[in-house]
């Protein structure tokens, strides 16, 4: 079957495995998984609000997964998305407390700040996977608590703005995002991550740039022999990568918090590197998968509210999913790594994976 | 004279406190890796092993059961991560991630569904003296050694770990399979077994550092004890060069950094910032500034046989 | 079973043996005595590798027998092959690098005490065996210390420590500096004195010649002749290894004239990734409007040399001036846009996204050439597709099937066409006709000619001599690294080429 439509099954197999056995986890714990699940999507689908609340959420997941998407599509593990985004959070708090322009102006400012702090604090990660050839796993693991760290510093010191408690001053008024749907707390983030997410597919599909990423991604040494310039656009997609998170980071401050805290993310940048492999690493995917997250963790707070089912099974569902997906059970390409092989390399006898052969 | 003496006497002990359970995953993470199987999820393993610990501990009351369930939890695990990576040949980031997921998140749900409260555990029967040491006293690690029984044992397992890997068979066999597994099968070696067992042994040593945390250094479980410790612990590795004394002593030195940090309190130096110090060096010896650190050759590839 | 004399050694019998649609070996006979060494030759795709993987039990032939001994036997792993007394010392070392030489050898079978190995005893017994065959290597030393030719004494160690009977040696001397070779032909004789079988893999004749007592030539598959040393010389064996892959063209007449010298390449040194050198010092030159033929047995530096040309391989030493001007720092991208072009040698990694459709694969090397501002032209690169779909008759051709759906020999017509362009100034060009049949062969050849009519400065490496003496103008053969000689096409026979390229030549 073509890829797209086998990556698309491979989720949902992935997702409805998942559910089976969160759902016989349940059972084993004398909990009932239709009034569970039933709970999860009333309380997310069911009201104006919770629907409201369920895209708000499904926002920061779909910047943060566009994020981690994009990388794996230049054939990068970005495991620091959440670190871009504290960092993004931070830079747009700091700015848009500092700054207090007219709205046309002071809005757009405060999310590149956030934006451009994201994208150079994973561009570090580039550079080091490009100049030394460090790999971008570890380093983006340690630059996520080199953030979380600097930041919980930050607020409780140079830039702690509320002396009553570890965070930034309130933001400027005209940097704050206001509810698009009154009496929820859907903004204009929301609109915003769409926009963002068509705009990254017609720009992998349609531009110079994006065709010289998924090259890169695709095949490094086909890549080389093209003449593209690698180390630079390895470079360039992580900062993208970042920036992307860093957005998420952006919006959760101008539009719901108003100003940085270290509870600021419930681990949105990890929870991210699901929704893009979920979503298949196209920005088109990762609106589905995005949905489904937000709906999974606005839903779980119903469903321990109505059901009793501790909200923790949707983390539980959401490893469960990862891992099916990894598993590839319905074959295709998933793999990022090379293998090895028994029979010596360079052998041209044996032809590479795949059935055309000389 | 003797202020210095305790202060000096207090951070050593504190450091041992901590480096320990970071020895326990580390080591955990140095035999998988040197076999080929890459651990991303040693946090999510001593999640595992700190939690069920306490779940053994409240239900039997025994100190040894709750040691042997911890490990059983972390080698459950593990098993997960042979199966998906040696056997289904999936990306071990990947998976790796998903139990560290599944880990955090699992430990969470039971919290709330066996313990009926979240946040925290009640208190269980633990080792509990451990805590004279991680409030500076030195001396309480010798005197009372079965109640510090965890630190001990993590001090045989560093030295029987080192003598295993370097000097018998078994070690040779499995870092051939770890540098080059072509040449360990034509050689007539089980590639697959070989990463089965080391990895699972990896998980359950991984989950004897999070039994440590709950059943060792204080007597229940919280959520968010192990608190990145798993990744310490990997950056402990690298910076170990993947060899057991290496990463023991890496984890000292990030076990000091820890200590320093608790007995300075008082000054002005930011606490953030010593915490900080584990992973922008590990950041430096992965770019290749500490000599090379280069992993096991065949390090995170799945082998086709 | 033969009637007369004792059973061979080791014995294959109408081996057959595919991978998908190609037929790596068809119906090959071939056996090794006891006492004797018989050396196996052919181009790479011979099927040499092939052969040796049934025989060693790392693959199982879909048709066909082996013997051992006169028993017929049936490996399921090579562990099985090396219990009835086969040991191969492969191409590509098997070596564990952090361990010493006798951690390697003894690999799995280490001396042991309740577990604990013991090293004193395990150095002890490869050191005995070393001594035995006068290899100069310290047991203790590690691996990753030792040259290659060290190193392939450590893989021989591990065949003699197992005291195989018959030994198979895949291309031995491939990465051997001469002293180092000298000094394997004195072990390979001794083995053979002792009473081993060797199977010598091989196809540097002069070498061949050198060593074996029995001399089998493979081509495409099948066996072309076998001969006994004394009844065989360089030009037979020569004009037996190469062959004919497709009809080739004859040569045709051109009227248009070379201009310039375009291309100089001075003392040029370019090493291989493991660090031996590839290119020994090289001069060469070319001009616009010339095809340069490049003729040699694969792995002579060839490939090295075109990758040192377009930039994609530093250089040790020496100079590449190109129009005059030293362009030995330039990025790949910038000799591009200079306009040289590039048709690689491994089509489906370097010259394919294989997951990219047809259109964008008609567009790698040029998407920002033909790029209308910051985006890709879809509509030029459609265009470039369906223009070279019809000149080249790609087979199931769709401007948006992913190039992995197509075949090889498609794949290839693919890249020459969005390479060997008009306006293409310096043309690197690998086996472009490999796997191709006879049509797109004289299509891609018309190409050639025609661009080169255009002014063009053509470097063609081949491996077929047919069309190296109906393209070219010139014809360099290189050697070891090295120039060996440089004909005109019309007294470049088979023999005289096979004599270069063997090593026998003038700078042999």
């Amino acid at each position: 079957m073509p890829e797209p439509i086998r990556r698309f099954a491979s989720s949902l197999v992935a997702i409805a495995l998942a559910l089976g056995a969160a759902a016989v986890i349940m059972l084993a714990f004398h909990a009932n998984p239709l009034a569970a699940y039933g709970a999860l999507l009333s309380g997310a689908l069911g009201t104006r609000q919770g629907f409201a609340e369920t895209l708000v959420q499904m926002t920061a997941f779909l910047f943060a997964g566009l994020g981690v998407a994009l990388a794996f599509r230049a054939g990068l593990f970005n495991i620091g998305a959440e670190g871009q985004l504290t960092v993004g959070a931070l830079a747009t708090a700091v700015v848009a407390a500092g700054l207090h322009l007219p709205r046309p102006i002071e809005l757009p400012l405060c999310l590149l700040a956030g934006a451009l702090a994201g994208g150079a604090w994973a561009a570090i990660a580039g550079l080091l996977r490009a100049r030394f050839g460090a790999s971008e796993v570890i380093t983006t693991i340690m630059l996520n608590y080199i953030a979380f760290l600097g930041a919980n510093y930050l607020v409780s010191g140079p830039l702690q703005g509320n002396v009553a408690a570890p965070e930034t001053a309130l933001i400027s008024p005209t940097a704050m995002l206001a509810p698009i749907v009154p009496e929820t707390r859907l903004t204009a983030a929301f609109p915003l991550a769409i926009v963002i997410a068509l705009a990254l597919a017609w720009w992998l599909r349609r531009t110079v740039a994006g065709y010289e990423l998924r090259a890169v991604g695709r095949s490094e040494r086909a890549a080389r022999y093209a003449g593209i310039d690698v180390r630079r656009t390895i470079v360039q997609a992580m900062a993208m990568s970042g920036g992307l998170a860093g957005l998420a980071g952006a919006t959760e401050v101008l539009g719901l918090f108003h100003r940085f805290n270290v509870q600021l993310s419930p681990g949105y940048g990890f929870t991210s590197i699901a929704v893009a492999l979920i979503g298949g690493s196209d920005p088109l995917g990762v609106i589905f998968s995005s949905f489904f997250f937000g709906l999974m963790q606005n839903g779980a707070l119903s469903m321990q509210a109505l059901a009793g089912v501790p909200k923790d099974l949707v983390s539980i569902v959401e490893g469960l999913v990862i891992l099916f997906v990894a598993a590839n059970w319905l074959g295709g390409r998933l793999r990022l790594r090379g293998t090895a092989s028994v029979i010596a390399p360079g052998s041209d006898e044996l032809p590479a994976q795949g059935a055309a052969a000389r | 004279m003797s202020g210095l003496l305790s202060v000096v006497t207090a951070v050593v002990a504190i450091a041992l406190v901590k480096a320990t359970p970071l020895a326990y995953a580390g080591l955990g993470g140095v035999i998988s890796e040197n076999a080929g199987v890459v651990n991303i999820s040693l946090e999510g393993m001593m999640v595992g092993g700190a939690f069920t610990a306490v779940l053994a501990s409240y239900y039997t009351g025994n100190l040894f059961l709750a040691v042997c369930a911890a490990a059983v939890a972390g080698g459950l695990m593990a098993l997960a991560l042979a199966y998906f990576a040696v056997t289904l040949k999936a990306d071990q980031i990947i998976v790796g991630m998903a139990l560290n997921v599944l880990g955090i998140g699992g430990a969470a749900y039971l919290l709330s569904a066996v313990f009926g409260q979240p946040g925290a555990s009640p208190q269980v029967r633990s080792f509990g003296s451990l805590s004279h040491a991680s409030s500076g006293d030195l001396s309480a690690l010798f005197t009372n050694p079965s109640a510090n029984l965890l630190f001990w044992l993590a001090i045989a397992l560093i030295a029987a770990v080192h003598v295993v890997l370097y000097r018998t068979k078994v070690g040779v066999h499995l870092r051939a399979v770890g540098e080059e597994p072509r040449a360990a099968a034509t050689a007539g070696i089980d590639v697959a077994r070989v990463r089965y067992a080391a990895t699972i042994i990896g998980g359950m040593l991984a989950a004897l550092g999070g039994a440590y945390l709950s059943i060792g250094e204080v007597n229940l479980y919280s959520d968010g004890m192990v608190q990145g410790r798993g990744f310490i612990a990997l950056a402990a590795v690298i910076f170990g060069k993947w060899t057991p004394l290496g990463t023991a002593g890496a984890c000292l030195f990030f076990g000091f950094f820890s200590s320093l940090q608790i007995v300075l309190q008082r000054t002005n130096v930011p606490a953030q910032l010593f915490e900080m110090l584990p992973y922008v060096l590990t950041i430096i010896a992965i770019c290749g500034f500490i000599g090379r650190s280069r992993p096991p050759a065949a390090d995170g590839i799945p082998y086709e046989a | 079973m033969s009637a007369a004399g004792p059973a061979p050694a080791l014995a294959g019998h109408g081996i057959t043996k595919r991978f998908g649609p190609v037929v790596a070996n068809d119906a090959v006979d071939f056996d090794v005595r006891f006492g004797e060494v018989h050396a196996l030759i052919g181009e790479n795709g011979a099927g040499k590798s092939t052969l040796m993987g049934v025989l060693y039990g790392l693959l199982r032939p879909d048709a066909g027998s082996i013997e051992v001994r006169g028993q017929t036997v049936r490996f399921g792993s090579c562990a099985d092959a090396m219990r009835a007394g086969i040991g191969m010392v492969f191409q590509h070392f098997l070596l564990v690098e952090r361990f010493t030489v006798a951690q390697n050898v003894l690999l799995g079978r280490e001396p042991s005490a309740s577990g604990f190995v013991r090293d004193r005893a395990a150095e002890d017994e490869v050191g005995r065996i070393a001594e035995r065959y006068r290899f100069g290597i310290p047991p203790g030393a590690r691996v990753d210390d030792l040259g290659i030719g060290a190193r392939q004494q450590v893989e021989l160690l591990k065949v003699l420590e197992r005291d195989a009977k018959i030994v198979i040696l895949d291309e031995p001397t491939a990465a051997l500096s001469p002293a180092e070779t000298l000094a394997l032909f004195d072990v390979v004789r001794r083995l053979r004195d002792e009473g081993r079988a060797i199977v010598l893999i091989a196809h540097k004749l002069k070498e061949v010649l050198a060593l074996a007592d029995r001399i089998t030539v493979l081509r495409h598959g099948r066996v072309v002749g076998s001969v006994d040393r004394a009844h065989a010389d360089e030009s037979t064996l020569a004009t037996l290894m190469v062959g004919r892959d497709v009809d080739i063209d004859a040569r045709k007449p051109r009227d248009t004239r070379e201009g310039e010298i375009a291309l100089r390449v001075q003392e040029l040194r370019v090493a291989r990734d493991d660090g031996a050198p590839a290119v020994r010092g090289i001069d060469l030159e070319a001009k616009s409007g010339e095809i340069v033929g490049i003729a040699g047995v694969e792995g002579n530096g060839q490939l090295e040399f075109a990758e040192a040309l377009y930039g994609l391989r530093p250089i040790e030493s020496g100079s590449i001036e190109w129009a005059g001007r030293d362009i030995a720092k330039l990025a790949p991208a910038r000799r591009r846009e200079l306009g040289f072009r590039y048709v690689p040698a491994d089509r489906q990694r370097e010259g394919l996204v294989l997951d990219f459709d047809t259109s964008e694969n008609a567009l790698l090397g040029d998407q920002r050439r033909l790029a209308r501002g910051a985006l890709i032209d879809k509509r030029r690169a459609r265009e470039r597709a369906d223009a070279i779909a019809s000149e080249y008759q790609l087979a199931g051709y769709a401007a948006s099937a992913p190039a992995r759906s197509y075949s090889g020999g498609t794949q290839q017509k693919l890249i020459v066409g969005r390479e060997v362009t008009p306006d293409a100034k310096l043309v690197l060009a690998v086996a472009p006709t490999r796997g191709v049949d006879v049509g797109a062969t004289a299509a891609i050849h018309d190409r050639l000619r025609a661009v080169r009519d255009a002014g063009a400065c053509i470097i063609l490496i081949s491996y077929d001599l047919d069309e190296i003496r109906a393209l070219s103008d010139r014809i360099v053969v290189f050697s070891a690294g090295r120039v060996a000689g440089t004909l005109a096409p019309q007294d470049a026979s088979d023999a005289a080429l096979g004599r270069l390229m063997g090593g026998v030549g003038a700078h042999a």
